[in-house]
C-alpha cells in the first residue's frame, strides 16, 4: 500500500514536472528545443521510473514503514519553517536563541534552564565565530 | 624532469614567510572545512582581498593550504554530524557517519587523515612526473566523454546505493530535475523559477545536501528518540586505528589515490566524480559489499583519499593548460591573473620558481596538515559524546548559518527546511539520498555538455556511441546498471541448484 501511494506521488510529480517542462520557451538561437530537452527526457523518465515501482508494488510486502515522530515530529518540522521565517525580522541572534529554544524544548523536554543556556551560549558563540570573526553576513533584524 | 627548478621551489617553499603562509592556510582550511557551508572555493576566495599585497607565489601557496586543508576538514562533519562540507565529502558520508553511529568515530576520522595525506602526497609525486604528459591526454576529451563519464558516475552511484534500483534511478532523476532549476545558461531562458529571482541562479548544492544529510537526521534522529531506538553512542575499541582496520585500508588508500589523481586531471570531473568512482571499486572489489553503507571502513579511506589525489590532480590542468579542474582551482586561476601571470604551458617556463615553488610547498603542508589533524582525532570524537537530545538541534542551527552563509538568502532557508523533510521520507521509504545529491552536482554539466555534443553532430545523438572512450563509459554504466539483477539472479539460480542437488 505504501509503495503503490509512492509510486503514484511520483507518477504524479513526474507528471507535473514534465507538463512544466513542456512549456519551457524556446530557445532564441540553434535549436528551439535546447533548453526544454533535458528537462523533458527527466520528467518522461520520472513518470516511466514511477510506473515501475507501481508495477512492482503488486508484489511488496502489505506493511509499511514504522511512522513514531508524531506530533513532536510535527512541531519540529513547525518549527523549522517558523525559524526561516523569522530568520530576517528578528536577526540570526534573537531568532536563533528563541528557535533552538523552541527545538530544544521538543527534543530535550523538561529542562527549561539548561535548554535556554544550549541556545543563547549557541547564538552568541556562533555569531562571534561566524560573523565577527569570518565575516559571513548574518541579519541584525531588530538590532539593525 | 626540470631537477634545477624543482629544487629552486623547494628552496622557494622552504623560506621562512612562506612556511608561516602554508601554516596559516592549512590551519584556515582546516577550520573552514568544518565549518558547515563553507567550502574550499568559498575558502579561498575570501583569502583574495588579503592576497591584494603579498608575493604571488606566498599568496597561492596559501590558498593551496586553504584547499587541501578544507578537502580534509569537510570530512570531519560528514563523519561525525552526517553534514558534508563540500560535494566530495558525500560519499564519506555514507560509511563514515555510520562507523562513528557504530561507535568507530576515530578510526573513520584517522583513516580520512592519513588516507588524505597518503593522496596527497602520492598526487604531488605525480603531479611533479606526470603534469605535462597527462595534461596533454586530458584535452582530448570532449563534450560527448564528459557527458558519458557522468553517466557512468551517476549510474555508479544509484546502482551501489543498495536497496531497490528503481528507488534509486527517481532519486537520480529527481536530483536531475533539481539541477534544471535556474536560469538556463547557453540560451538565457528561465526554467521553474516561479518569478522568484533568488531561484534564477538555480538551487544550490549545499542546500539540498545539508537539507537531505543533516536537517533529514535531525528528524530521524526525533523520531528514533520517540520510539528510544536512539542509544547514546557507544566509543568501542580504541580511539586510534586498530591493526585490522588499518590492513583494510592500504588498498582503497592506494587505489583511492590513483583514482583521484586521474580524475582531478579531468577538468570538471574532480573530486566528486573521483570519490565515487574509489567508493564503486571498493564496493566492487569487497568480499563483504553488504558492509557498505553500514560503516565499512573502506568506504572511508578510499574517497577520502581519492577527493584528495584529486585535488592536487586539479592542479594539473590549471598549472599547464590554465584550464581549472574543480571549483577551488577556477579561483585560484583568478588569483594568478589578478597577479598577471598566465596560466599555461609557458608558465613552466618564464615562473618556475612560482609553479614549483607551490608544488613543493605542498608535499610540506600535506606533513603539516596530518601532524595537525592526527592529535584533533581525540578532540573531534567528543562530539560524539554530546547528547543527541541536544546535538540534533544544534545540527539545525548550524544547517541555518552555513546554507544562509552561501546567498543570504531566505528562500534558500526555505528549501532547507523542504529538503530535510524530504530527507526524512527518502529514509522512511527506502529511498538513497546520495544519487539525487550527485545529481544536483553533476546535473548542469551533464545537460551542458550533452547539449554541446548535439551541437557538435547536429543533433544527431550516434555522437555518444561512436566516438570510443564514450561508448566505453556508456557500456560501463549498462553493466552496472543490470548488475544488481543479473547477480540475483545468479544468486537465486545457485540456489535452486543448490536446492535440487
Amino acid at each position: 500500500m505504501v509503495q503503490r501511494n509512492t509510486a503514484l506521488a511520483v507518477i504524479a510529480a513526474g507528471a507535473v514536472y514534465l507538463i512544466g517542462a513542456l512549456w519551457i520557451q524556446d530557445a532564441p538561437t540553434g535549436n528551439p528545443w535546447g533548453a526544454r530537452l533535458m528537462p523533458v527526457l527527466v520528467g518522461a523518465i520520472l513518470v516511466l521510473l514511477g510506473a515501475v515501482l507501481l508495477w512492482q508494488s503488486r508484489r511488496a510486502a502489505a506493511s509499511g514503514p514504522v511512522w513514531g515522530g508524531g506530533r513532536p515530529l510535527a512541531m519540529v518540522v513547525g518549527i523549522v519553517f517558523l525559524y526561516a521565517m523569522l530568520f530576517e525580522p528578528l536577526g540570526y541572534l534573537v531568532a536563533t536563541a528563541a528557535g533552538l529554544l523552541a527545538l530544544l524544548a521538543v527534543y530535550n523536554p523538561g529542562r527549561l534552564l539548561f535548554n535556554a543556556a544550549v541556545a543563547v551560549a549557541f547564538s552568541g558563540f556562533s555569531y562571534v565565530l561566524f560573523h565577527t570573526l569570518l565575516g559571513v553576513y548574518l541579519p541584525k533584524g531588530i538590532f539593525g | 624532469m626540470p631537477i634545477d627548478a624543482i629544487l629552486q621551489g623547494f628552496a622557494v617553499a622552504l623560506e621562512p614567510m612562506n612556511l608561516l603562509y602554508m601554516l596559516i592556510g592549512v590551519v584556515l582550511g582546516t577550520l573552514i572545512g568544518v565549518l558547515p557551508g563553507i567550502g574550499p572555493s568559498t575558502g579561498v576566495a575570501l583569502l583574495i582581498p588579503l592576497a591584494y599585497g603579498m608575493e604571488p607565489v606566498s599568496a597561492l601557496i596559501m590558498m593551496a593550504g586553504v584547499y587541501y586543508g578544507a578537502m580534509y576538514g569537510g570530512s570531519t562533519t560528514s563523519i561525525l554530524i552526517n553534514a558534508p562540507g563540500e560535494a566530495a565529502s558525500v560519499i564519506t558520508s555514507l560509511d563514515g557517519y555510520q562507523m562513528a553511529r557504530n561507535g568507530r568515530p576515530g578510526a573513520a576520522l584517522a583513516i580520512s587523515a592519513i588516507g588524505s595525506f597518503i593522496a596527497g602526497t602520492i598526487g604531488i609525486v605525480l603531479l611533479t612526473m606526470l603534469s605535462e604528459t597527462i595534461a596533454e591526454q586530458a584535452v582530448k576529451f570532449g563534450p560527448p566523454e564528459y557527458f558519458s563519464l557522468m553517466i557512468f558516475a551517476l549510474v555508479a552511484v544509484a546502482s551501489l546505493s543498495g536497496g531497490s534500483l528503481v528507488k534509486a534511478l527517481i532519486s537520480l532523476a529527481a536530483g536531475i530535475a533539481v539541477a534544471t532549476v535556474g536560469i538556463e545558461l547557453q540560451s538565457g531562458i528561465d526554467r521553474f523559477t516561479f518569478g522568484i529571482t533568488p531561484l534564477e541562479d538555480g538551487v544550490d548544492f549545499l542546500v539540498v545536501v545539508v537539507g537531505l544529510f543533516a536537517v533529514g537526521e535531525a528528524l530521524s534522529g526525533l523520531e528514533e528518540i520517540a520510539l528510544g531506538l536512539r542509544d547514546r553512542i557507544q566509543l568501542k575499541g580504541p580511539v586510534w586505528l586498530t591493526m585490522a582496520e588499518w590492513k583494510r585500508s592500504i588498498g582503497p588508500i592506494l587505489r583511492g589515490s590513483g583514482i583521484g589523481f586521474l580524475s582531478g586531471v579531468l577538468p570538471g570531473a574532480g573530486a566528486t566524480v573521483a570519490s565515487i568512482l574509489s567508493y564503486t571499486t571498493e564496493k566492487r572489489l569487497s568480499k563483504e559489499p553488504e558492509k557498505f553503507g553500514k560503516g565499512a571502513i573502506e568506504g572511508v579511506a578510499g574517497p577520502e583519499s581519492a577527493n584528495n589525489g584529486a585535488a592536487m590532480g586539479a592542479m594539473v590542468p590549471m598549472l599547464t593548460l590554465g584550464i581549472p579542474g574543480s571549483n577551488t582551482t577556477a579561483v585560484m586561476l583568478g588569483a594568478l591573473m589578478m597577479f598577471g601571470l598566465q596560466p599555461g604551458p609557458l608558465l613552466f617556463k618564464n615562473q618556475p620558481d612560482l609553479v614549483w615553488g607551490l608544488i613543493n610547498s605542498m608535499y610540506l603542508g600535506n606533513v603539516i596538515l596530518v601532524i595537525l589533524n592526527i592529535p584533533m582525532v581525540r578532540f573531534f570524537v567528543k562530539l560524539v559524546d554530546i547528547p543527541a537530545q541536544v546535538l540534533l538541534p544544534l545540527v539545525i542551527g548550524f544547517s541555518f548559518i552555513g546554507v544562509y552563509s552561501i546567498n543570504g538568502s531566505a528562500i534558500d532557508l526555505y528549501m532547507l527546511a523542504g529538503f530535510g523533510l524530504l530527507g526524512y521520507l527518502m529514509r522512511k521509504l527506502d529511498f538513497p539520498t546520495a544519487p539525487l545529491v550527485m545529481a544536483v552536482v553533476l546535473g548542469n554539466m551533464m545537460e551542458e555538455t550533452m547539449r554541446q555534443s548535439l551541437a557538435i553532430s547536429q543533433w544527431n545523438p550516434a555522437i555518444f556511441v561512436t566516438r570510443p572512450a564514450s561508448l566505453i563509459f556508456l557500456l560501463m554504466a549498462v553493466g552496472f546498471a543490470a548488475a544488481p539483477s543479473l547477480i540475483a539472479r545468479w544468486r537465486q539460480r545457485q540456489m535452486e541448484k543448490g536446492a535440487s542437488a
